[in-house]
């Protein structure tokens, strides 16, 4: 602007007579002094210059206190510092901004704004004055406000003008105010991004370079290795060397060339078998088909020829990756240890040597030449063989320690040595027998090292007296024989257990497990195989038994007993009862509880029945002697009742007692089982049949009928009676007598009966008896009280008839 | 003899199945006075005397044919007829219902079998 023609007191007028509201800050946040004010923004605020001048904006007009949204104070502030930052204008856009009233009431007026603040910037660019311009808007806003349609008409219609301007200076305001924001927003984003397009170029710069630095110090350090590896590959005393995987060298350094006669240069393109025999190039060849094939480094010892001999090396052999991972050569590096393993080899032989001489230290030391004659003989080889220095010196040891029977190859040893150099004996340890002075032989243990020295050849002998060492060992061998045989006799010892039946079981009283034989299951009648629990086990007693077991069982335990036995039955599984015999050891920890019980057991129930039978034979024995021995009471007393002559009682007596003992025989050849009617009735006859006068006079007949043993005796006794009396007074007494017994069954009865007849006929005149002895007593009430018998005699004049029922039982039975 | 035999009028039944010994013990009651009022040797018919007849005392045989008497033991206990056993086999073959009774061995004496009657009758008679 062309302003340099006005003065500044022109520019002062101009500026107050300028129509809008202006005022000048000065730019002295956050006071905002001002410092000039115009004629119209005095009018549009009803305030006065001198009331102004030099004073703060906001003293000037601070917010109405009264509104409580009133924002003028800080929206105008706010402008006014984007204004300084931004060294633009600022347009604020409609603001309420409240005026007091002047008449110091302290009232504010109400008042809308249209504000801009533009920027006055002095020579160095630095802003110093703000200009503020104000358009009063508050009729416009306070009619848009009211809304009243005759007013707004009002506005349409007279105050076209501003409505005009409320479209120019809102639109204007706001537009602005946002196309403002906008650019600030784009040069804020604007110059970050430039920043960071900066940053990037700087790193970026820094990377290559350093980048550069490393590949400079990476080339230079690569050349070094290279160089350092050239120099490692060529003076190495290590052969190294690239085969292809067909064998052709790649590369291989002066040292292999060096030793195997060959041109490094010229050798590349060939193979081992170029160089080598077939066997050593096969033996190469092969370990680096095994690295190709591992993939990966192996470590092995190869043997190579040399010009002074054969050469020990450790090769380690590496496979070799192209760019792809592909193995494509095999490279090895390969270490001569000839001389190492010479070393070692001559480490183990000096130490196996000191070793000798330390375990020889009290051994006896012998010495002899290679003709066989003693040059040496220590102390203890003195007392070992009984021989003085002095007489052995010089002497063939053949003649002095070594028995007569090994003396041959003692000599043809040594010779063979001494020309060959073959040896059996030498350098290690040998048992051989020895001979001493007094003639004994004895083991001795002994080593022999051939000692060379300026082709002369001496052998050193140590010798160690090993009888005692020898009985020991027999000994030893004593104890193992015996323990063997113990083991055979226990494994003969199970068997025979398994022979007899009988089943180990033990019991670990802490766990309450059980661990058997198989034969144990057998005897509990499992399959051998079967594994038995404890509840498994005791589920088998017998109930009768259990308590008495438990019982048992427990006082062994808990009474401190070491060993018990018990009897008892158990039940099989199939129902059948077994007795089972135990014998049971009982294992006790240090305070004496009972930690183990082991019990053999056995099946004996065949045993248990033999006894019980024998128990019950015993009884019926005892029952049945003292049943005879009543009986023999019974036939004394009775004898007596007819009051005999003491021959005739004896007689009878004795008589009786035959019959008894009769009777007896009959029963025990049918094992007491009973005997049969017509066995009792011919045995009680047979001394009459005998009789010269014909078996013929007595006929006996009737069907099988089956006497229990009771029944037997009494009948036969009762028999006897008859025939007795008979042979004394009836039909047997007389030459011509005729005796004839016959039995019936009568099978229509109910019971069935047998009829028994006994008919005497042909002896003398029967007459009744006087008196009724024992034997009539027998007859009729023995008979009739054991068998239940109808019993009926007659003494007929011409014989006795002696009838008797019987009703068929279980003591007298027709079969 | 002192007087009256002790146990004169006693009826009793005899209950022995061998005819021998049967005859010797109806031989004894009667030296002893005693009334023999049956002579059996089986369990049925004994059963029947001892339902049919008064008694005062029974001499029981344990041995019967092979069985054993208790089946009459029990029928006699039942009446309060007091008895005594008599067996060939010792005392352990009683069962435990019959071990307190009184029991002569065979053989046995007259005077045995008159001290065992006795004693019955006087604890009987308490």
């Amino acid at each position: 602007m062309a302003i340099s023609s006005v003065s500044p007191a022109d520019l002062s007028r101009i500026f107050a007579a300028t129509p809008n509201p202006y005022l000048l800050l000065r730019a002295d946040p956050p006071r905002f002094t001002i410092v000039a004010v115009n004629e119209a923004y005095l009018r549009a605020t009803g305030t006065t210059r001198e009331a102004m001048l030099g004073r703060g904006l906001f003293e000037v007009f601070p917010d109405n206190p009264e509104d409580a949204t009133a924002s003028g104070v800080s929206d105008l502030r706010s402008s006014l510092d984007r204004v300084l930052r931004d060294k633009a204008p600022d347009a604020m856009g409609v603001q309420k901004y409240d005026i007091p009233f002047r008449d110091g009431s302290g009232r504010f007026e109400v008042k809308y704004w249209s504000p801009i603040n533009t920027p006055v910037e002095d020579a160095d660019g630095q802003v110093d004055y703000i200009i503020h311009r104000v358009e009063d808007v508050t009729e416009f806003m306070l009619a848009r406000e009211r809304e009243d349609a005759k007013h707004a008409w009002r506005i349409e219609t007279v105050e076209a003008k501003a409505e005009r301007m409320e479209a120019e200076v809102l639109r204007g305001g706001a537009e602005l105010k946002s196309a403002n924001r906008e650019l600030k927003q784009v040069l804020e984003r604007l110059a970050e991004a430039n920043a960071e397009l900066k940053e990037i170029d700087r790193i970026k710069t820094d990377r290559l370079q350093a980048m550069n630095d490393q590949l400079a110090v990476e080339t230079a350090e690569r050349r070094k290795s290279h160089e350092l590896l050239q120099a490692v590959t060529e003076n190495t005393p290590a052969v190294i060397y690239v085969k292809d995987l067909d064998g052709r060298y790649l590369m291989l350094n002066r040292r292999f060339g060096e030793i195997f006669h060959v041109d490094p240069a010229a050798m590349i393109g060939k193979t081992d078998y170029d160089v080598f025999t077939e066997a050593q190039a096969n033996a190469f060849r092969a370990m680096d088909e095994r690295v190709a094939r591992a993939d990966r480094a192996l470590t092995e010892e190869e043997q190579a020829p040399q010009d002074d001999g054969v050469h020990s090396y450790i090769s380690v052999k590496a496979p070799l990756r192209d760019d792809n991972g592909q193995v494509h050569a095999v490279f090895g590096i390969s270490t001569d240890i000839t001389d190492l393993k010479r070393a070692q080899e001559a480490l183990v032989e000096s130490e196996e040597r000191a070793r000798l001489i330390v375990e020889s230290a009290l051994d006896a030391v012998i010495g002899i030449d290679s003709s066989g004659a003693v040059v040496d003989w220590s102390e203890q080889a003195a007392k070992t063989f009984g021989w003085m220095r002095e007489e052995v010196l010089g002497r063939p040891l053949a003649d002095i320690i070594i028995p007569e029977r090994y003396r041959a190859s003692h000599r043809s040893g040594l010779a063979r040595y001494l020309a060959v150099g073959e040896a059996h004996v030498l350098n290690r340890r040998i048992e051989i027998s020895a001979l001493h002075r007094d003639g004994h032989e004895f083991p001795v243990e002994l080593s022999i090292t051939a000692i060379r020295s300026g082709g002369t050849v001496t052998f050193s002998g140590f010798a160690r007296d090993i009888t005692d060492r020898k009985m020991a060992e027999a000994s030893l061998k004593t104890q193992i024989e015996r323990m063997s045989e113990l083991a055979r006799a226990e494994a003969k010892f199970r068997l025979a257990m398994e022979a007899a039946r009988m089943g180990e079981i033990i019991v670990d009283l802490k766990t309450e497990g059980a661990i058997h034989t198989p034969a144990f299951a057998k005897l509990f009648g499992y399959p051998a195989d079967r594994r038995l629990s404890l509840a498994e086990i005791m589920e088998r007693w017998h109930p009768e038994d259990r308590a008495r077991v438990i019982a048992e069982r427990d006082t062994a335990i808990l009474g401190g007993a070491s060993a018990f036995e018990t009897e008892y039955r158990i039940v099989w599984p199939d129902g059948t009862t077994k007795w089972l015999s135990g014998r049971g050891q009982i294992t006790r920890d240090a305070s004496g509880a009972a930690t183990e019980v082991s019990v053999i057991y056995m099946d004996v129930t065949e045993r248990k029945w033999v006894e019980e039978r024998q128990n019950l034979l015993l009884a019926e024995l005892n029952h049945r002697v003292k049943n005879t021995l009543a009986s023999i009471q019974s036939i004394a007393l009775q004898s007596r009742l007819d009051r005999p002559t003491p021959e005739v009682f004896g007689e009878r007596f004795e008589a009786r007692l035959g019959a008894l003992a009769s009777a007896h025989d009959l029963l025990t050849q049918a094992a007491w089982e009973g005997a049969s009617l017509a066995d009792a009735v011919r045995r009680t006859l047979a001394p009459h049949m005998k009789s010269g006068n014909g078996a013929d006079r007595i006929t006996i007949d009737g069907p099988a009928v089956q006497l229990s043993p009771n029944a037997a005796v009494t009948l036969h006794m009762a028999l006897h009676e008859l025939a007795t009396n008979a042979a004394k007074y009836g039909a047997l007494s007389a030459p011509h007598g005729r005796l004839q017994v016959r039995w019936s069954v009568d099978r229509s009865a109910t019971p069935a009966t047998i009829e028994f007849v006994w008919t005497e006929s042909g002896g003398p005149v029967v007459q009744p008896p006087k008196r009724r002895g024992f034997g009539l007593h027998l007859v009729e009430k023995g008979l009739a009280h054991e068998l239940e018998g109808a019993v009926s005699m007659q003494f007929e004049p011409g014989g006795l008839t002696y009838q008797v029922r019987l009703p068929a039982s279980a003591k007298v039975a027709p079969l | 003899l002192s007087g009256a035999p002790p146990l004169a009028g006693l009826r009793v039944l005899a209950v022995e199945d061998e005819a021998l010994i049967a005859m010797m013990l109806e031989l004894m009651l009667e030296e002893l006075g005693c009334n023999v009022i049956s002579v059996v040797g089986t369990i049925e018919q004994a059963l029947k005397k001892v339902e049919t007849l008064t008694l005062d005392a029974a001499v029981l045989d344990v041995n019967l044919g092979g069985e054993k008497a208790f089946a009459v033991a029990d029928a006699l206990m039942e009446r309060g007829v007091p008895f005594l056993f008599c067996t060939g086999y010792s005392e352990s073959g009683l069962p435990e219902p019959y071990r307190r009774q009184t029991l002569i061995n065979k053989p046995y004496t007259r005077d045995a079998l008159g001290a065992a009657l006795a004693s019955l009758r006087s604890s009987a008679g308490r």
